[in-house]
C-alpha cells in the first residue's frame, strides 16, 4: 500500500538559501556523531592499564572458563539446560574506531527459556549458592516478592569479574547468567580472542583469529 | 536470522541498522541483534534487515532518498514475514539512527508491528508526522536516546527529509507519542558508566540494550529519568538531570523496572 504524500508546498517554496542553511546546521550537528564527546562513558569504566590489571585481565579468561561451565552444571542439576551463548573478549570501543583491540573486556553468557517459575527460581538459587561456595562476594540481591514482573536478580564479584543471574517474566520467561570484566586498555598489537567454549569459535570473524 | 518462523512463533523482532551499515558490518550488527533479542528460543525469530543501501556517512543522508529507497522493501519484508508467523505474534522493529527514519518510512508504506523502538532516530520517517501516517497507528512506541546525542540536531532540523516537515521536526515523543526509556549505563552497576553519545545503545547488558530486550520480550523496562527544574535563590530557573548529577542513585537496581504490559494497556 503506497501512501506517500507530497512534500508540503510551503517547503517547496522555501528560498534555496534557507535549505542550504538548514542542511549546514544538520550536518554540523550530526558531524559530532564521532566519538569525541562520548568517549567518556567508556574510559570511566576502564581500569588503569597497569601491569597488575593486564595480568588480571589475562587470567580472566581462565577464571571464566572455569566458573561458567560450573554454573552451567549447577543449573542443569536444578533442572534447566542453559547453553553457553558466548564466552569471548569484546571491544569496549566505538565501532568506527579501527583498533578495536585497544580496549576490551571478557564477557560470558548462559541463557535459557524457562516455563516454570519454581524451576527458574531454583536455578537462580543454585547459581547463587555455587558462587558463594566458590568465595564470590554477593553485591546485589533483588527479590521481587511482591511483583512477579520485577526480574529476580543477583550479582556476585570476585577478582575483577562480575557475575549476575536474572530470571525475568515476559511473553517467554528466561533465565540468564552474565559475566563480565571491566574494560582494560591494551597495546596496539593486542589480539582479541574467544574461548574454545564459545559457540562461535572457528567461525569466520574479522576480530578473532580462530575463524581464519 | 536467528530462529525459524513457524506457526508457533510468539515473538518476532527485527533490527534496522544505521549510518555506515554495509556488508562488512554484518558481523557487528548480527552481534547487536543478539545483544538485544534476549534468549533465542523455539518460539522466537529475530532478523537483522539490511536489504537496502544505507548512507555511508551522515552528510550523505541530508536527503530523503535513503528513506524512500529503503522504506518500501522494508514494508515488503514485513508483509513476507507476516505470511510465515501467526497474526497475534508480539512483533518489534528497532530502528537505529538513519535506520530509524527508514523504519518510519517503511511504516508509512505498510509495515505493521506491535512495537516500534526508535533508537536515536534521524527522524520519524519521511512524510510521517504522527501515528496516523503509519500502517498501525495503535503500535506501542518507545524511544531511547542519550541526553547529549547529537542526532537531536537532525530531529530538529532534518524534518523535511526524515519526518513530515521542516517545521514539525522528528522528536519521537512530540510527533509519535512515544514513551521514552532510559539509556542508562553501559554497566548498570557502575555509576561511572553513564551512557553518552550515539554509539553505545547495543552494548551487551547495558541499560539501553536491556530496555530494548524488555520491549522485545514483553517483560520489563526502565523509564527515562526526567530532568528536574530548580529555582535558584535569585529566582532563576535551572534544569538539572538527576541521573547525571547523582548517577550512584540509579545503579544496582535503582532504576526501577516497569512492565511493558502496564505501558501498553
Amino acid at each position: 500500500m503506497h501512501r506517500t504524500r507530497d512534500t508540503p508546498r510551503s517547503l517547496g517554496r522555501l528560498p534555496s538559501i534557507l535549505a542550504v542553511i538548514v542542511s549546514g546546521l544538520v550536518l554540523a550537528g550530526c558531524a559530532t556523531l564521532s566519538p569525541s564527546n562520548s568517549q567518556d562513558s567508556e574510559t570511566t569504566m576502564t581500569e588503569n592499564p597497569t601491569d597488575a590489571s593486564r595480568a588480571n585481565f589475562a587470567a580472566a579468561r581462565e577464571r571464566m572458563e572455569y566458573i561458567l561451565p560450573l554454573l552451567q552444571a549447577e543449573a542443569a542439576t536444578a533442572g534447566l539446560d542453559m547453553p553457553l551463548e558466548r564466552l569471548a573478549e569484546i571491544s569496549c570501543l566505538r565501532p568506527e574506531i579501527e583498533a578495536q583491540q585497544e580496549q576490551t573486556s571478557w564477557i560470558g553468557q548462559l541463557a535459557a527459556v524457562s516455563t516454570d517459575s519454581a524451576q527458574a527460581n531454583a536455578v537462580v538459587d543454585a547459581v547463587s549458592a555455587a558462587l558463594a561456595s566458590e568465595g564470590w562476594e554477593l553485591t546485589r540481591d533483588d527479590d521481587p516478592s511482591n511483583d512477579p514482573y520485577t526480574p529476580r536478580y543477583i550479582n556476585y564479584t570476585k577478582d575483577g569479574i562480575n557475575v549476575s543471574a536474572k530470571y525475568k517474566v515476559g511473553v517467554t520467561d528466561s533465565v540468564e547468567v552474565f559475566a563480565r570484566t571491566q574494560c582494560t586498555d591494551h597495546p596496539r598489537d593486542h589480539q582479541m580472542v574467544r574461548s574454545t567454549l564459545d559457540p562461535g569459535y572457528g567461525k569466520s570473524s574479522k576480530y578473532y583469529p580462530d575463524g581464519e | 536470522m536467528t530462529g525459524t518462523p513457524f506457526a508457533d512463533t510468539r515473538i518476532m523482532n527485527t533490527l534496522v541498522p544505521g549510518t555506515g551499515a554495509n556488508i562488512g558490518m554484518l558481523e557487528d550488527y548480527s552481534t547487536k541483534l543478539g545483544d538485544t533479542s534476549g534468549k533465542p528460543g523455539a518460539s522466537k525469530v529475530s532478523f537483522h534487515w539490511q536489504d537496502a543501501d544505507f548512507p555511508p556517512v551522515v552528510p550523505n543522508n541530508v536527503t530523503s532518498a535513503y528513506n524512500e529507497e529503503g522504506g518500501l522493501p522494508l514494508a515488503a519484508f514485513d508483509h513476507a514475514v507476516d505470511l510465515e508467523i501467526p497474526e497475534e505474534v508480539r512483533s518489534t522493529y528497532v530502528g537505529y539512527s538513519a535506520g530509524g527514519s527508514m523504519l518510519g518510512t517503511g511504516e508509512r508504506e505498510g509495515l505493521d508491528s506491535t512495537n516500534i523502538v526508535h533508537v536515536a532516530p534521524a527522524g520519524t520517517g519521511h512524510n510521517v508526522g504522527g501515528p496516523e501516517d503509519t500502517a498501525n497507528p495503535d503500535a506501542n512506541r518507545y524511544w531511547i536516546q542519550t541526553r547529549d546525542d547529537p542526532i537531536k540536531a537532525a530531529q530538529k532540523l532534518g524534518g523535511g527529509f526524515h519526518s513530515r516537515s521542516l517545521w514539525e521536526g522528528g522528536n519521537p515523543i512530540e510527533v509519535m507519542g512515544a514513551t521514552r526509556l532510559e539509556s542508562g549505563f553501559t554497566d548498570p552497576d557502575a555509576p561511572s558508566s553513564l551512557m553518552k553519545g550515539h554509539l553505545d545503545y547495543f552494548y551487551p547488558a547495558s541499560t539501553s540494550a536491556l530496555n530494548i530486550t524488555g520491549v522485545v520480550d514483553g517483560s520489563s523496562v526502565s523509564l527515562f529519568v526526567k530532568d528536574v527544574e530548580h529555582t535558584t535563590y535569585l529566582g532563576t530557573k535551572v534544569v538539572r538531570s538527576p541521573i547525571e548529577d547523582t548517577p550512584e542513585n540509579y545503579v544496582n537496581g535503582n532504576l526501577k523496572p516497569i512492565t511493558t504490559a502496564s505501558l501498553e494497556e
